[in-house]
């Protein structure tokens, strides 16, 4: 009976332990819900003692203590309270109900483990799930049979053959079907089909869905904090087909580029949307890659809704004009508007405009990827998207704007004090600018040391050695950032560069080669090819990888042509005859020259190629395109002097020798000039 | 991502080669045809410009061709 | 209308070659809040007004194609090239006040400039009063030709040199009263009244509201500045898009030591009009004083971007050297902004200060001095300004000025 303490209880009252259970649970989910943890703690363990250890309700109330705990930043204790129940108490006898809350509990376990950085206990917990569950269908419950084809003890092995699979040999497009068939490997696919029609526990199978897939999440992180990227690939996908909506799984494997392009369409056609996801998907279709392929139209909805709000904006014509570029026509269609009403309220959110200017960024157009994300951080100074932040830096350096990037950075540092390598890697940009080697190295090493796992730091890190000309530590800070970029061309690419800088031309074309089959549509590759070409003396090649790489850029900067081809089995380019360039459209081309200042190398070096075959006509047009692509500029003015040397015009080759060195003083100049003012004299040289 | 500049392919003295076997096959393909110099000239431009022959000095002050 | 007495000034203003009142009324007619823009006009009134401002100022300048408007045209043309002298000797035996007056400001500017040059390259003390008592005749002579009624302003700038400041008061005035577009005319009266307070209140002012920006302007010299605020407010009703009164008050915040709402108002203006660098050196004060360093490193960036030679950049820099304890580079800066501008106020109190840091005290006494012979008000503004000094420092420093 109550003692003194209590006032007068009512005489009808038995102290009834339900009743009690019951206040508490409120108790902890208010406060839980107010934030307040310690109470909620409190209340838990009240509750927690209210039952004998091996009931079924003891199971649940250790999870609510469990779960307060862990929004308490309480971890340790967490995870230890969990594993020792979990530890005396025989798994094996599980019945239907409680396997569902043991894997909760494990889950709570697992990802206290990850934020106390213990990786390896963390693996161990959500393994030795796998490991205690028998293959035993004998209750025929659903959930087991789901537990054991999930933890087949085949796929670890199958896992573990692919950790021997030759690197070198697999392509791309294969790898997606290595995953994908993984998964068909377990009936997961066909128990989720029957999950789904069984209406009874569908949501019970709806959260052990979520849970899986989240499990599967966790793993990918500690594999990928462990270094090991092939795992981390694997379980990331395996989230993402469990349950699209883990959108933490598909960010950690767009944002580190872990996937080629092509592994990432697949994956997206892979993932079955439900009609009400459409909006989800175009998102993720909008944050794919943007370097790539420009046929990929699936992300244009946004661009063209976004371009359409810049031109619309003086006539204060606020979207109501839905621009719908897909192929459907039907109007009238609720589901489309559905879509579009969608769309025109969300082109305003800050993750979208991100994508958008990184669209902008890759199509090289750096004004407009700089003012989107300097009026996203305007309005939202500490989002921390590392895709904006890194936008907005590239597009400083593009752009050179030395004093905005400056005080660009200030403000991150200021901001982002837990988050602040990316502030470091802008500061380390901003030196570079202003050609401060020193500092450069001084804060690209803090911006790595702070986050090691950032390819992107590494990338900047090996430009930077290499406009310093130290051939090696260029070659290892590329090399560190092709392990970590996975599905990334580029690393690939500038160690290729770097190669032919010291004219290893073999290597550097195998790198470039592959650096091709992960990414098809970057100029940049074939006119690194091309050089390859060029330096064995392979001429005509050279001049049709230069050829091509101008028109892939000139393609990609108009976004209204259609860029195709395709490849054929031997790796070569298979034009289609829209691009067939025959002699007639050659000379069209010549007159309508928009190419971009960037690629104005590729030009030179296209001229030098014509040069060396001796068609002298068509290297004096392109030096002169390339002349005003990048007006003045010294080397320009020798070689067409050079060429006009050649052909024996004499004055006018002395004349631009004259005006190349008035820029620049330059010993091979010197002396074509002495050679052709002694030609032109007297005759001989 | 930030990105290097393409590679450039800069002139050098290497070059100066192609130049000098431009020179040797015209004067080979000049000496070949026998038709008067003015037409040698303009289609071989750079022939026999690595030997000149020697001058006296009447001839280099203009009083005799 | 507010509007057309704007339209009407600019092109008034910029044919007598008053520049900076035409400016101004620019700016204010652009900052005109959009309501007001788009008023219709009630047709009668605006004609009233027109009739009126017609019969004195049309019948001023010359009719188009006669010999007077020709020889204006001339006139003009060398006075927008800075050759006065030359505008000068085109407009002699000019009948039309519109040339009369061009004439006569154009030899009073000629006479400044030659003034100050001689200022700067003579200094022998005696030379100088020379120099200034041969403009004092000249000027003289001046004042008797130039009766022109209507644009009285000029004889008003003549009489600040000769200290005779009642009579200019008197002119200014009567000018100001027949037209009131006139911002030279305000910013005058404003610099004359600077040392008496409460003549201001005595005289009698036309009701307009070039009256309001005028007592507003002159109580922030005074440095009354919530009696500024409170009349820039209620101008903003009407001019809401204007930047002027936008860094009034920040200036005015500035004054009264608000630092963060300054800081603020300034960054709007700066967002408004990028380029501008009118005021913005107290922008840069106040970020000095905030120890903003990035923010005042890149505000110095831009201005030398923008205009390299004008004295507000050069105290921009020169508060980013102080502001990084380079106080020799910060002097220099400031020194380059004196000779750009002798009468320069703020030039004056700043370098005080760095002379100060540097305890080169004697220096800084001197340049303090200068600084009240410019605006005697700024002793108020002294002591608050940097709070780097210590309160010793200080009271010995008012012991000494005054």
């Amino acid at each position: 009976m109550a003692t003194s303490i209590f006032e007068q209880s009512p005489p009808t009252l038995i102290f009834n332990s339900t009743t009690i259970e019951d206040q508490l649970k409120c108790k902890i989910d208010s406060s839980v819900l107010t934030h307040s943890y310690t109470s909620a703690i409190f209340f838990a363990d009240k509750l927690l003692n209210l039952v004998p250890l091996n009931s079924k309700k003891y199971i649940e109330n250790l999870y609510i203590l469990c779960n307060a705990l862990y929004c308490d930043k309480q971890y340790q204790r967490s995870s230890f309270l969990i594993q020792k129940y979990l530890n005396q108490r025989n798994l094996k006898h599980q019945g239907e109900d409680e396997a569902l809350i043991i894997l909760k509990l494990k889950y709570l376990s697992a990802k206290c483990k990850i934020e106390t950085n213990e990786f390896d206990q963390c693996l161990q917990i959500l393994d030795n799930n796998h490991n205690n569950t028998d293959n035993n269908n004998e209750d025929g419950s659903i959930i087991n049979n789901t537990n054991n084809n999930i933890n087949n003890s085949n796929i670890n092995d199958n896992l573990d053959d692919y950790d021997d699979y030759d690197e070198e040999n697999y392509t791309g497009k294969d790898l997606l079907k290595f995953y994908v068939n993984m998964n068909k490997s377990n009936t997961d696919n066909k128990n989720d089909e029957n999950i789904n029609n069984n209406n009874n526990n569908s949501k019970n199978n709806k959260e052990i869905l979520i849970i899986k897939s989240n499990i599967a999440l966790i793993k990918g992180k500690c594999f990928e904090n462990m270094d090991n990227l092939k795992k981390a690939k694997f379980w990331y996908i395996k989230a993402l087909l469990l349950d699209y909506n883990c959108y933490e799984a598909f960010e950690s494997l767009t944002k580190s580029h872990l996937l080629t392009f092509q592994e990432e369409i697949q994956l997206l056609k892979k993932l079955n949307f439900q009609a009400d996801d459409i909006w989800l998907k175009e998102i993720y279709a909008l944050s794919l890659k943007k370097y790539d392929n420009p046929n990929f139209t699936s992300h244009y909805n946004y661009i063209e809704l976004y371009d359409n709000s810049l031109n619309n904006n003086d006539n204060n014509n606020n979207n109501n004009n839905s621009t719908n570029t897909s192929t459907k026509t039907n109007n009238s269609n609720n589901s489309l508007l559905k879509i579009n009403d969608i769309r025109n309220k969300l082109i305003n959110c800050n993750d979208i405009l991100t994508m958008i200017s990184e669209y902008y960024f890759y199509k090289q157009q750096f004004q407009e990827s700089y003012s989107i994300t300097k009026k996203i951080l305007k309005e939202d100074k500490y989002y921390n998207n590392s895709t904006c932040i890194m936008v907005l830096i590239s597009s400083l350096f593009e752009l050179q704007l030395t004093n905005e990037l400056y005080y660009t950075c200030h403000q991150l540092i200021d901001s982002f004090s837990q988050n602040s390598s990316i502030s470091w890697y802008g500061i380390a940009c901003y030196y570079q600018l202003i050609q401060n080697s020193d500092l450069t190295q001084k804060f690209f090493t803090k911006a790595t040391t702070l986050n090691s796992r950032i390819g992107a730091f590494w990338l900047g890190f090996g430009h930077f050695f290499a406009t310093k000309g130290e051939h090696d530590q260029a070659m290892a800070a590329y090399r560190t950032s092709s392990r970590l970029l996975t599905g990334c061309h580029l690393p690939l690419l500038c160690i290729g560069m770097e190669l032919i800088r010291v004219h290893n031309l073999n290597l550097a074309s195998q790198y470039i080669l592959q650096a091709k089959d992960i990414c098809p549509y970057d100029p940049m590759t074939f006119n690194e090819l091309g050089i390859i070409e060029y330096k064995n003396s392979q001429f005509e090649e050279a001049i049709k990888l230069f050829e091509m790489a101008l028109e892939i850029s000139k393609i990609k900067n108009n976004n209204n042509n259609q860029l195709n081809y395709s490849f054929n089995s031997n790796g070569n380019i298979n034009n289609n005859n829209r691009f067939k360039l025959n002699n007639n459209e050659k000379k069209k081309s010549m007159v309508m020259m928009s190419y971009m200042e960037s690629w104005e190398p590729t030009v030179y070096n296209l001229a030098h190629c014509y040069r060396k075959l001796r068609r002298y006509d068509l290297a004096l047009h392109y030096y002169n395109m390339s002349l005003s692509l990048i007006p003045n500029n010294p080397s320009t003015f020798t070689a067409l002097g050079f060429c006009y040397h050649l052909q024996g015009s004499f004055d006018e080759a002395i004349d631009y020798y004259h005006q190349s060195l008035s820029i620049r003083d330059d010993t091979f100049t010197n002396v074509l000039l002495h050679k052709a003012l002694s030609l032109s004299i007297l005759n001989y040289d | 991502m930030i990105n290097r500049k393409p590679t450039r392919i800069e002139l050098n003295m290497e070059d100066i080669e192609e130049y000098e076997d431009l020179k040797k096959e015209q004067t080979e393909a000049a000496s070949k045809i026998s038709n008067n110099n003015q037409l040698k000239k303009e289609q071989f431009p750079l022939t026999n410009t690595s030997n000149p022959p020697k001058k006296t000095t009447a001839q280099i002050i203009g009083y005799e061709k | 209308m507010i509007k057309f007495e704007l339209i009407k000034s600019i092109n008034d203003l910029n044919q007598r070659g008053l520049l900076l009142g035409s400016k101004w009324s620019s700016e204010q007619l652009n900052g005109l809040s959009p309501k007001i823009l788009n008023q219709v006009c009630d047709p009668e009134e605006e004609k009233k007004q027109f009739d009126f401002n017609s019969n004195n100022i049309e019948s001023s300048s010359p009719p188009i194609g006669s010999n007077e408007h020709l020889k204006y045209l001339l006139a003009k043309s060398y006075f927008d090239l800075k050759e006065y002298r030359r505008c000068y000797d085109v407009l002699v035996n000019c009948k039309y006040q519109l040339n009369i007056f061009l004439r006569s400001y154009s030899l009073f500017l000629a006479l400044e400039k030659r003034k100050e040059e001689d200022i700067i390259e003579q200094q022998n003390q005696k030379q100088q009063q020379q120099a200034q008592q041969q403009q004092a005749q000249q000027q003289a002579q001046q004042q008797a030709q130039g009766q022109d009624l209507t644009n009285p302003d000029n004889k008003n700038s003549t009489n600040n040199n000769n200290n005779k400041f009642n009579n200019a008061r008197q002119v200014l005035i009567e000018s100001v009263h027949k037209y009131p577009c006139n911002w030279s005319a305000w910013c005058d009266l404003a610099t004359i009244c600077s040392d008496s307070a409460d003549i201001v209140m005595q005289l009698s002012l036309p009701n307009h509201f070039m009256k309001d920006f005028f007592l507003a302007h002159f109580k922030l010299e005074l440095q009354q500045n919530n009696e500024s605020l409170q009349i820039y407010q209620s101008l903003v009703k009407t001019f809401s898009n204007s930047t002027y009164i936008l860094a009034q008050t920040a200036i005015a915040n500035y004054n009264l030591r608000a630092y963060d709402v300054g800081e603020e108002i300034f960054e709007r203006l700066i967002e408004l009009e990028p380029s501008r660098l009118e005021n913005i050196d107290i922008y840069s004060n106040i970020l000095y004083v905030r120890d903003k360093k990035a923010s005042l490193s890149m505000l110095a960036h831009k201005a030398m971007k923008i205009e390299k030679y004008c004295p507000e950049t050069c105290c921009i820099i020169g508060n980013y050297y102080s502001l990084k304890l380079e106080h020799d580079k910060a002097i220099m800066y400031f020194q380059r902004a004196l000779n750009l501008n002798d009468r320069y106020l703020s030039a004056w109190t700043l370098i005080g200060h760095e002379f100060l840091e540097i305890k080169n005290v004697s220096a800084a006494i001197n340049a303090y001095r200068k600084a009240v012979d410019i605006n005697p008000r700024v002793l108020q503004s002294l002591v608050w300004s940097r709070s780097n000094l210590s309160t010793i420092k200080t009271t010995t420093l008012l012991f000494i000025l005054l």
